[in-house]
């Protein structure tokens, strides 16, 4: 588990912030499946 | 991963776009921290360091703990006011390369990167570069699940540089009345057969005191200058034409399309022909109003 922190200013750019919590959120749900449902090739 | 969105002395930060972000948390209250995601800092990269030193003496201090810290597009500036990339390798957004040289010259500075890490200090290039952070990022985590990443967000991992993007730069505000005219003529003419030495003449001045004065007022050489203005020129004209390339290498101002296309790589990093691939408008343009009429039959 990472702890992460954004430090934003004024008027930085919202999909700055946006993006990479998205990425990261997205991340973080594709860790949490289970291991049955992460395939996303069939094994031959 | 666990997120924690954002860290703030204010109690909202008002965004560029006009949305507001609500911080989780004052700046001083984070003990600790893996990852620091410094944001973009668009319009105020210039401000001076005396409005910041609490946040360059927060990030200096998580440095020191070991943190790896991460900066996207021109929130490298800060970084670097930090003094911790001293002569480390760093990228930022392309637009700001050459002030960031000046006043950063211990920083090695790889503007042509998407992405640099070094010791523990990650910094991304323009905007979207922030995706690659994020890969490289997860990368830490999990190698897998960067790559699972990068599919479901459809980011490409092999665009590894920001150079083809790059738009020149000319400036025109720096109040030298003659080498403004030989910028404006050069603009004008560039697809003539032009020498530098002519051009010192049309603006009353030696050529050796024209050049000084042009770099001092540009920051670029007069032949340097035309060749980036040729470049512009053939860039758009392989973004919204289908000319052949000995014919855009004529209607630029070349004769010898190999100094052309050898120019045009070091300069975009690709051929003119993988420029036109990556970029070519009309093309694009085309595809999709094809595609909006066989959806609408």
């Amino acid at each position: 588990m990472a702890r992460i922190t954004f430090v934003a200013y004024e008027r930085c750019m919202f999909s700055g912030i946006a993006g990479l919590t998205d990425a990261f959120s997205l991340a973080e749900l594709w860790h949490q499946k289970p291991e049955r449902e992460k395939a996303i090739r069939p094994s031959v | 991963m666990k997120r924690k969105p954002s860290v703030s002395k204010e109690k909202e930060v008002l965004t560029n776009g006009g949305f507001r972000i609500c911080p989780d948390r004052a700046m001083e209250d984070v003990e600790h921290t893996d990852l620091d995601h410094h944001s973009p800092l668009v319009v105020r990269h210039a401000s001076p360091a005396e409005e910041m030193p609490d946040i360059l003496d927060w990030l200096v201090h998580h440095r020191r703990q070991n943190t790896r810290i991460g900066a996207i597009c021109t929130g490298v500036w800060v970084l670097a006011m930090t003094g911790l990339l001293d002569g480390k390798t760093a990228t930022t957004n392309w637009q700001i390369v050459k002030s960031f040289r000046r006043q950063f010259p211990k920083v090695r500075l790889k503007p042509e990167q998407i992405l640099t890490e070094d010791s523990g200090l990650i910094c991304s290039g323009a905007s979207t570069a922030l995706y690659h952070l994020a890969l490289c990022t997860e990368m830490f985590a999990s190698p897998a699940l960067s790559r699972t990443c990068a599919r479901v967000l459809l980011i490409d991992p092999s665009r590894n540089s920001q150079t083809p993007y790059v738009i020149m730069n000319f400036p025109k505000n720096h109040g030298d009345r003659e080498i403004l005219k030989a910028q404006h003529w050069m603009e004008e003419n560039y697809a003539e057969n032009i020498s530098i030495d002519e051009v010192a003449h049309l603006v009353h001045l030696s050529p050796r005191h024209f050049k000084r004065r042009f770099k001092n007022a540009t920051d670029e050489n007069p032949l340097a200058y035309l060749q980036q203005i040729r470049l512009e020129a053939a860039k758009q004209r392989l973004e919204s034409s289908t000319d052949n390339i000995d014919e855009i290498t004529r209607r630029i101002g070349y004769e010898d399309s190999s100094t052309f296309r050898r120019l045009f790589k070091k300069y975009t990093a690709l051929s003119p022909r993988e420029y036109r691939d990556k970029f070519l408008i009309s093309k694009k343009k085309s595809n999709f109003a094809l595609a909006n009429e066989v959806n609408s039959v």
